[in-house]
């Protein structure tokens, strides 16, 4: 009996330690104790900072909304055609109750953009109806969601979520990096836009291997729609409601379905029913455009022939790069769409480019 | 419930494990194991089903495990209490006819109903009932029919204690993926369950369950990490990316299934209960006969004493053993799921046995390493059927392998997969079995299991995943 006593209680301690360094190292920024540099990217956390001190000095007009493949639309391209002034908050692997919450955030901070450009990702209305986990480790935005913060058993079980591989060797890189700093991937501009110097200088440079890269992101997108039946129910509402709530404060909504690469929908279509699932996240926009004419705009940039745009011009399989994101935004913006979803600019911003 | 969660974990195996040593007598015991098995085989529904289904799905599919156990256990007491044989057959057959009818029913009808449609050419309807395979079905049937059939053959005693019955079929480690227990095998364990608890048993069960953990939290589920999605897009596949998923696959269906009889047999010595061996390093098998002594045993072993024997065996010429060599492998591959793949699975085993045994003089002379490794590479092969998910599947996959198809667009093989790879067929070739294994038990050996069965939890959290024979 001994021996299982031991055994409970080593395994006991190893935990206790671990939550204890995950506290300490913070390596997905959720406790704001920045002693360690965050090997991860949580945009969740970091685009509430940056956009707080933006925001002190700018009128936030314009918000982007949407996942990683958002990321490159420019914030001042869209104020140059529009002529608002905008924020990406662009977060990654981003949910639909993501778009809501932000919005509802981004209100709470007096905040009150006219146009909204909300990427509508297929795999943001996951059928399973529960709330995502990355979103509900943020209490900022799980509060702007949910209206409460997390009670006992939920931080119970977000500790219990923390025990994972994925956050031991995360909380290992943060130490490491402590020590070696690191060149940064990516860098987060002041209005939300995000660059990766490193892609660009290497297609600059021709070093730039798509295919290799088109290569690591099909299996990651495969997974992500196998066994994607239908659009959750739950998730539908919320961007109903993102839209009730925007039409409430006279703001327009740009409602656009991102592409993914053709070679990588080749693939999603012999193995997933990503195509039957694409079909029924352009219906749902559509059908929100027909629901709130005067609110919102539906646009299918599903594919890069819709916006002008080629298959070469991306960072991956599932990410345009910096001239396809122009191409998007341009057509999203541009005078030819209908001139009842264009926003009327008004006069123009004094922070105007 | 599965054994790699936290409910199981931290749950259920704590609170069981403290009553039954808590509990005095055997009778406490036996009823305690009983109720346990139907919790640990109900929550299954109640997490897995539809909320409108829940409860009806729960109590339908715990009632038919209820049914599937107390008719056996009936018919054993009506078989010891015949007086002459032809009694005993009937209420055998009965009996039998009952647990493959149930079976039948919900594994086999709606794949024989298609079958059926297409073999006619639509002139029988297709009739497609509405059926979830409730898990576990294909081995506990398997045990109730173990019981009654050693029963009528005398080489058990039917046992007159309901719960003691009760305990045998539901016991929780081995109720939804085996290794298949006979009764005779663990009679003696229930006789003396009132034992007082046994430490250096528990320190071995603790190590062999870790050990299991381990080979399905660490290495399993890591290599399905890489080859699942790979496998989504097979379409996409090169020759060696094929290969890899292939030699994955087998990989990973080992470290989970053995790992999986490895934490029952360390749950059952938790209690008390010696469960037997169910893997004994099979890809170190030389040829086709030692794989299957060595892959699966509790099921070769049981397809051979209630299936193979009965056609006849090897009793009644050359032609007759390979044709019930080959009767017994289709049906041993039908058991493992309704598909066609299943079968050819089987029959391709079927076939390889067959060679095997014609040409084992000339074989075994090769060394020892080269028969090993050749039997190897066909194993991979053999995975393909069994892994793939269609026909087209199948087919693409193996001509991938061959060289013969040429995708449009080549999905990127992670490194990390070579590497897992590479591991896990060093740990298969160069460690011994788990029985074989010297699993240390002095005091600070827990402090070492400790911070392996952490690490391992680590990857478990990660990602939740079933083992792959639940769905068998």
């Amino acid at each position: 009996m001994r021996f299982l006593a031991v055994f409970v209680s080593t395994f006991l301690l190893l935990a206790a330690l671990y939550l204890v360094s995950y506290r300490v190292v913070d390596p997905d920024s959720e406790y704001g104790t920045g002693k360690f540099p965050p090997p991860l990217a949580n945009a969740r956390q970091t685009k509430q900072n940056i956009f707080k001190t933006y925001a002190a000095s700018h009128q936030i007009e314009g918000l982007i909304l949407g996942s990683s493949r958002s990321m490159q639309l420019e914030p001042a391209l869209a104020q140059k055609l529009t002529g608002f002034q905008f924020f990406n908050f662009s977060v990654q692997n981003a949910m639909v109750e993501d778009y809501l919450a932000i919005y509802r955030w981004v209100l709470s901070q007096g905040a009150n953009p006219k146009l909204l450009m909300v990427g509508v990702d297929v795999e943001a209305f996951d059928p399973a109806d529960k709330i995502d986990q990355r979103l509900l480790h943020n209490e900022p935005l799980e509060l702007a969601l949910t209206g409460q913060s997390s009670g006992m058993t939920d931080k119970v079980e977000r500790a219990g979520d923390e025990l994972n591989i994925e956050n031991a060797i995360a909380v290992v890189k943060g130490l490491e990096l402590k020590v070696r700093p690191a060149k940064q991937t990516d860098i987060v501009e002041p209005d939300g836009h995000t660059e990766y110097p490193y892609d660009e200088e290497d297609i600059r440079s021709g070093k730039f291997n798509l295919e290799k890269m088109i290569g690591q992101t099909i299996p990651t997108y495969a997974a992500n729609y196998k066994g994607m039946d239908k659009l959750s129910p739950q998730r539908e509402a919320w961007l109903t409601q993102l839209v009730h709530e925007a039409a409430a404060h006279n703001t327009r909504v740009i409602l656009w379905v991102p592409p993914l690469h053709p070679e990588t929908v080749r693939v999603l279509d012999q193995s997933t029913p990503y195509g039957d699932r694409l079909k029924d996240t352009i219906a749902f926009v559509q059908s929100l455009q027909t629901q709130f004419p005067n609110t919102v705009k539906a646009v299918d940039l599903s594919s890069p022939d819709k916006f002008g745009g080629n298959e070469t011009d991306w960072r991956d399989g599932a990410h345009m790069n910096k001239l396809n994101a122009e191409r998007a935004l341009t057509t999203m913006l541009s005078p030819e769409t209908p001139r009842h979803s264009i926003p009327n600019p008004g006069p123009r911003s004094p922070h105007g480019l | 419930m599965v054994f790699n969660s936290n409910i199981f974990l931290f749950g259920f195996l704590p609170v069981v494990f403290c009553l039954f040593w808590l509990a005095r007598t055997k009778q406490q015991r036996y009823v305690l194991l009983t109720i346990s098995g139907f919790i640990f085989y109900s929550y299954w529904n109640w997490k897995e089903e539809n909320f409108q289904l829940m409860h009806l799905a729960a109590w339908k599919y715990t009632f038919l495990l209820f049914f599937s156990s107390i008719v056996s256990f009936c018919s054993g007491l009506l078989i010891q209490g015949a007086e002459d044989r032809s009694k005993k057959r009937l209420f055998m057959i009965v009996s039998i006819c009952v647990d493959l009818g149930v079976l039948a029913y919900f594994k086999y009808f709606n794949f024989l109903a298609g079958t059926l449609h297409t073999l006619s050419g639509g002139a029988i309807p297709d009739v497609v009932h509405q059926i979830v395979l409730p898990v576990g079905i294909s081995f506990y049937t398997f045990h109730t029919m173990s019981y009654v059939i050693d029963v009528a053959s005398g080489k058990v005693r039917a046992t007159r204690n309901v719960f003691e019955y009760f305990a045998y079929v539901t016991l929780f480690s081995q109720l939804v993926a085996g290794p298949i227990v006979r009764f005779r095998q663990i009679e003696s364990d229930l006789e003396h369950i009132d034992n007082k608890p046994q430490y250096d048993n528990m320190a071995l069960g603790l190590g062999y369950f870790l050990v299991g953990f381990v080979k399905k939290v660490m290495i399993a589920d890591s290599i399905a990490h890489y080859v699942d999605p790979l496998l989504l897009s097979y379409h996409s596949l090169t020759i060696s990316s094929a290969w890899l998923c292939a030699l994955g696959y087998t990989l990973q269906i080992y470290f989970d299934f053995s790992g999986y009889s490895d934490m029952a047999i360390g749950l059952g010595l938790l209690l008390g209960l010696h469960i037997p061996i169910n893997f004994n390093s099979p890809y170190k098998a030389q040829g086709f006969q030692d794989f299957w002594r060595r892959w699966h045993i509790s099921l070769s072993s049981w397809l051979r004493d209630y299936l193979y024997i009965p056609l006849g065996g090897n009793r009644k010429g050359k032609l007759r053993m390979n044709a019930n060599l080959m009767a017994t492998m289709l049906l041993g591959g039908l058991w493992h799921g309704v598909s066609w793949m299943f079968v050819l699975w089987g029959g391709l085993h079927g076939l390889l046995l067959i060679i095997d045994r014609t040409i084992h003089p000339y074989y075994s002379k090769a060394p020892a390493l080269a028969q090993r490794w050749l039997t190897f590479l066909v194993i991979i092969v053999t995975w393909v059927p069994f892994r793939a998910k269609t026909w087209d599947m199948c087919v693409w996959w193996l001509k991938a392998m061959a060289g013969m198809v040429k995708p449009d667009v080549h999905v990127q093989v992670s490194l990390n997969l070579a590497v897992l790879c590479l591991i896990a067929f060093v740990l298969v070739n160069a460690l011994p079995e788990t029985h074989e294994m010297k699993l240390p038990m002095r005091l600070r050996w827990a402090v070492v299991y400790a911070a392996i069965f952490f690490i391992a939890y680590l990857f478990m959290n990660n990602t939740p995943s079933v083992f792959l024979y639940y769905q068998f």
